[in-house]
């Protein structure tokens, strides 16, 4: 049957009143009539009563046609068939897929879906499945089921913590459905946000599957967005003078217009302290809180008041310092005294970084040699390998090193005996291409040391040691020091420090991962240079090492459904909240992808899903038992109107009269 | 006593032959009204006759008293010296044929235009034929004898109506043509053309010349058609008015009647004689005026 899919358009049949009373009101003499002479004809009004002539009331007819072609056109009617049900009802099969990510925990979402999906039930006369998909497939019941255990499991439906992916949904939909359906008709209950379903993508109807999407929690959407959405964006926890600490957040406005909310700050179970703040469109900003240290070791921020999406309102955050970050050594078996009074200052120098404790960094020896022996953990953050020489080719740790780069970690060589094998091993690990030319100064050269050069002013050291600082770095004896030519592929190592003549003393080799690989072509011990008794060497020492100095918390943060691998076992992220894990302080915070107002358009998504979806954002339909098609008419109702209009043009164009037509002959 | 009916156009209409239907209308239905042919002395051969004693030998023919042993004398057709021109507008508004009408207008007009020429050559008269519309579409130079008729026959035949009327023009060229002694028989609706008819038939004046204006119209330019509405449209330009006949019929046919009135008016001022004629009128009357001019001659 037609139906149409804009019925307030009929509303412009009434137009077809226009030709009527064109017809009543006036009285046009369309035919000619050719006469010898109009010398003494005059024009007169034309009576409007009197008999019309015959061919008035089919043009009429013509033109009311149009007019209802035109209006039905305007409706974009469709044929609407059910097509053939199916004999035994064993050849269809139809299945509810829901959407459990959590931002249908807001919005009204998970509700509507639950509603609808039980509604779905009810109708449905075939046989059913029921899939329910977050991150992963949270819930399956096979087609053909109990349909009483289906709506038992829809009742009992909440929302998962887990980031949704809609691709999980996509992927394992044809498995559901068995090979002998006949038809295969897919329900997907969803709020579809922008962010679980952006890159979701399949051609359903490849896999033989027709599908309708039923929008829900959209009720307040405009332009695809919903409304009425703060959300607690960051957390953090940072030391503010003696026994205080300073928690700050950040507020996002997710909403077009300015709002004002109060948010709290709890620990153990009781309200520390509370801030207003104001939030601009689409904005957001900081919050924070000073409560004393050492009370509780962990907090939440809260938004009192609640909103639409109540699952990001609150963030928890660890109130104690975080874990120390770990060095150790790496040095040849046999220790010689140079290597001690080496190892000495720089254990010495880093164990004394750090700010109040916050960010600490502890020696632990024990993991460095974990990580010597083949543990690919990434338990040390900085490697100090001193005295780099044949040892280190025995052991073949160039492999393990190039590992441990590539996760991040830094690594700081100094040179063993003899400098010429120290370069060698890099350049065949290659780490460093360059090449020995001679080592430099000696005991001798004492009173005449060499000097750092002016650092270059774009430099990231020339950031650090400006003004006074920088004289304490010019002023460093640096009395013996291997000279290095840079060979062919040195394109990619920075010289961040050289001495006077420019020739390097510091290579650093960055990594994809964050990593760095820093040489000294000098020991860090008084006989090669006097830099571990100055000033400037714990500066120096970090900035080069600086893939490790600007990472400036240590606790991991992770979302809902990741993984923390630990020693005994791993940690699985269940929900939000601070947990401890071995002698780690995690994190759990929900995605903020989640908070996202944003919903994709029906369009988009029948595009994803390979075209020929049904819409249904509003109201449940399908279920009756037999699939309906649908085959739009506006293509046949616009070739009958223009048939019409010609029809109308020929009909009212003016006609010459017969007798001039009439060839006169004498 | 004639018969009407051989006049009525009605009837004539479905004659097609011009030599038939000129024959019917003045051998039939107008007998003994016109003059017999002048006999005597002329270059063309008539018949032969009794030789009465008296007469002139040379009208003896002597191979047929030869044959016969009977004295005959030979009779000829007296060459009057006088041309009977008829001058014949076919414009398109020539063409309108009303609903009440036997016939268009151009085809009164050249049934008028045959039955003058017959009688003209039965009076021994040249005749000639000039048509014209906007340009001259025939021009038969005067002359005299059957070939000559059935020439001017043909040319009637052939007429259209088409084209828009340049009386002045054509005038122009037809008098220019005309001989020494003539008479001049037009045959138009004369619409249009009263303001130049006067000056361009300042000719009639002479005595040498006769001209006799015979205007046809047709009875819905008398009174207008019938209808409600009409949007007229001129068949010689592309003027068009709407109009409902009714409302305008008394007007107009005031208007008609003061044009014709004026038009008879300006041609006794140059001695032109005028008939209006329409085309359900039986064609007698014309035909009397026409032989009460030719006859005083």
């Amino acid at each position: 049957m037609i139906e149409f899919a804009q019925p307030a358009a009929l509303w412009t049949a009434l137009a077809i009143g226009l030709p009527v009373v064109a017809h009543m009101a006036y009285r046009r003499v369309t035919e000619k009539f050719y006469f010898s002479s109009l010398r003494f004809i005059r024009p007169s009004q034309i009576p409007r009563t009197g008999k019309r002539t015959p061919s008035d009331i089919p043009l009429l007819l013509v033109r009311i046609l149009l007019f209802i072609i035109l209006s039905l056109l305007l409706a974009d009617p469709y044929w609407k068939s059910p097509s053939t049900p199916s004999l035994d009802g064993q050849n269809k099969e139809t299945l509810i897929a829901i959407d459990l990510s959590p931002s249908m925990g807001g919005w009204g979402g998970i509700e509507e879906a639950k509603e609808k999906a039980l509604t779905i039930l009810e109708k449905e006369k075939d046989e059913v499945g029921f899939i329910a998909f977050g991150n992963t497939i949270l819930n399956q019941i096979e087609i053909g089921n109990d349909r009483d255990s289906i709506k038992a499991q829809i009742q009992n439906l909440l929302p998962d913590w887990s980031r949704g992916n809609a691709q999980v949904l996509l992927d394992q939909t044809p498995s559901m459905f068995s090979e002998k359906a006949k038809e295969r008709k897919l329900y997907i209950l969803s709020d579809f946000q922008e962010s679980d379903w952006q890159t979701a993508y399949t051609d359903l109807q490849n896999s033989g599957i027709t599908y309708e999407l039923i929008k829900v929690g959209g009720e307040s959407e405009i332009e695809g967005k919903r409304q009425n959405n703060l959300s607690v964006l960051e957390a953090r926890a940072v030391p503010a003078g003696p026994d205080k600490i300073r928690v700050w957040t950040v507020i996002r406005n997710w909403d077009d217009t300015n709002k004002t909310t109060e948010v709290e700050l709890i620990a153990g179970g009781k309200v520390k302290a509370k801030n207003i703040v104001s939030i601009a469109p689409y904005g957001s900003v900081q919050s924070q809180f000073v409560i004393k240290e050492g009370d509780f070791s962990f907090a939440k921020v809260q938004l009192v008041e609640g909103d639409a999406f109540a699952l990001d309102n609150e963030r928890s955050v660890w109130l104690k310092a975080p874990p120390a970050r770990r060095f150790g050594f790496w040095m040849p078996e046999f220790e010689n005294d140079e290597t001690d009074q080496e190892k000495s200052f720089l254990k010495t120098a880093v164990a004394s970084s750090g700010d109040n404790g916050w960010n600490r960094w502890e020696w632990d020896q024990d993991r460095a040699d974990a990580l010597r022996l083949g543990d690919d953990q990434l338990e040390v953050q900085l490697l100090m390998i001193l005295g780099l020489g044949k040892w280190f080719e025995e052991e073949q740790l160039g492999g393990l090193i190039e590992k441990y780069i590539s996760k991040g970690g830094v690594a700081l060589i100094t040179p063993g005996e003899p400098f010429s094998s120290t370069v060698s091993i890099l350049k065949s690990n290659q780490f460093f291409d360059y090449n020995f030319v001679r080592v430099a100064g000696g005991a001798v050269q004492s009173k005449n040391p060499f000097r750092i050069g002016a650092l270059e002013s774009s430099s990231a050291l020339a950031e650090v040691f400006a003004g006074k600082a920088a004289r304490d770095l010019y002023l460093s004896a640096i009395h013996r020091f291997g000279i290095m030519k840079p060979g062919a592929s040195s394109e990619a190592i920075e010289v961040p420090l050289r001495d006077q003549e420019g020739r390097p003393l510091a290579l650093v080799k960055p990594f994809d991962g964050g990593g760095r690989l820093v040489f000294l072509p000098f020991r860090m011990n008084t006989t090669w240079t006097d830099l571990p008794l100055r000033n400037s060497f714990l500066p120096l020492l970090m900035e080069l090492t600086q893939g490790v100095k600007r990472e400036s918390r240590s606790w991991p943060v992770i979302e809902p459904g990741e993984e923390l691998i630990g020693v005994a076992g791993n940690f699985i992220a269940k929900k939000p909240g601070a947990f401890r894990f071995e002698d780690q302080w995690v994190e759990v915070v929900l995605s903020s992808a989640e908070s996202s107002p944003d919903t994709l358009s029906m369009n988009e998504l029948t595009e994803s899903l390979g075209g020929s979806g049904v819409d249904s954002t509003s109201s449940t339909s399908g279920g009756d038992g037999s699939e309906e098609e649908s085959n739009p008419l506006w293509m046949w109702f616009a070739i009958f109107a223009t048939t019409l209009l010609i029809i109308e043009m020929l009909w009212s164009r003016p006609r010459q009269n017969s007798n001039a037509q009439k060839q006169i002959h004498a | 006593m004639v018969d009407k009916n051989l006049l009525d156009p009605s009837h004539l209409h479905s004659i097609e032959d011009y030599s038939l239907l000129a024959r019917v209308v003045v051998d039939g239905a107008m007998p003994g009204i016109h003059r017999s042919l002048r006999q005597g002395r002329g270059s063309e051969f008539f018949q032969y006759r009794p030789y009465s004693r008296g007469e002139d030998l040379k009208l003896v023919d002597w191979k047929v008293f030869a044959k016969r042993d009977e004295l005959v004398a030979k009779t000829f057709q007296e060459d009057t010296n006088f041309t009977v021109c008829l001058v014949l507008d076919v414009s398109a508004s020539m063409g309108y044929e009303g609903k009440r009408a036997s016939c268009s207008k151009l085809r009164y007009a050249s049934m008028l235009a045959a039955c003058f020429a017959y009688l003209a050559n039965r009076q021994g008269d040249r005749i000639g034929l000039f048509a014209y519309s906007d340009e001259v579409r025939e021009w038969i130079r005067p002359n005299s004898g059957a070939t000559q008729l059935n020439r001017v026959f043909s040319s009637l035949q052939g007429l259209k109506a088409e084209g828009k009327n340049a009386h002045d023009f054509a005038w122009d060229r037809m008098a220019s043509g005309l001989p020494g002694r003539a008479m001049v028989v037009f045959l138009s609706d004369f619409l249009e053309a009263e303001n130049t008819l006067t000056e361009r038939l300042r000719f009639s004046l002479s005595s040498r010349y006769e001209c006799l204006c015979l205007q046809v119209l047709d009875p819905d330019e008398i009174d207008l058609p019938e209808g409600e509405a009409l949007r007229f449209a001129e068949l010689e330009g592309e003027r068009e008015v709407s109009t409902s006949p009714p409302a305008i019929r008394e007007k107009y046919k005031k208007d008609m009647s003061e044009f014709c009135d004026d038009l008879k008016t300006k041609l006794s001022s140059v001695s032109a004689e005028f008939e209006s004629l329409i085309t359900n009128q039986d064609l007698g009357h014309a035909m009397r005026r026409f032989l009460g001019m030719r006859n005083r001659k």
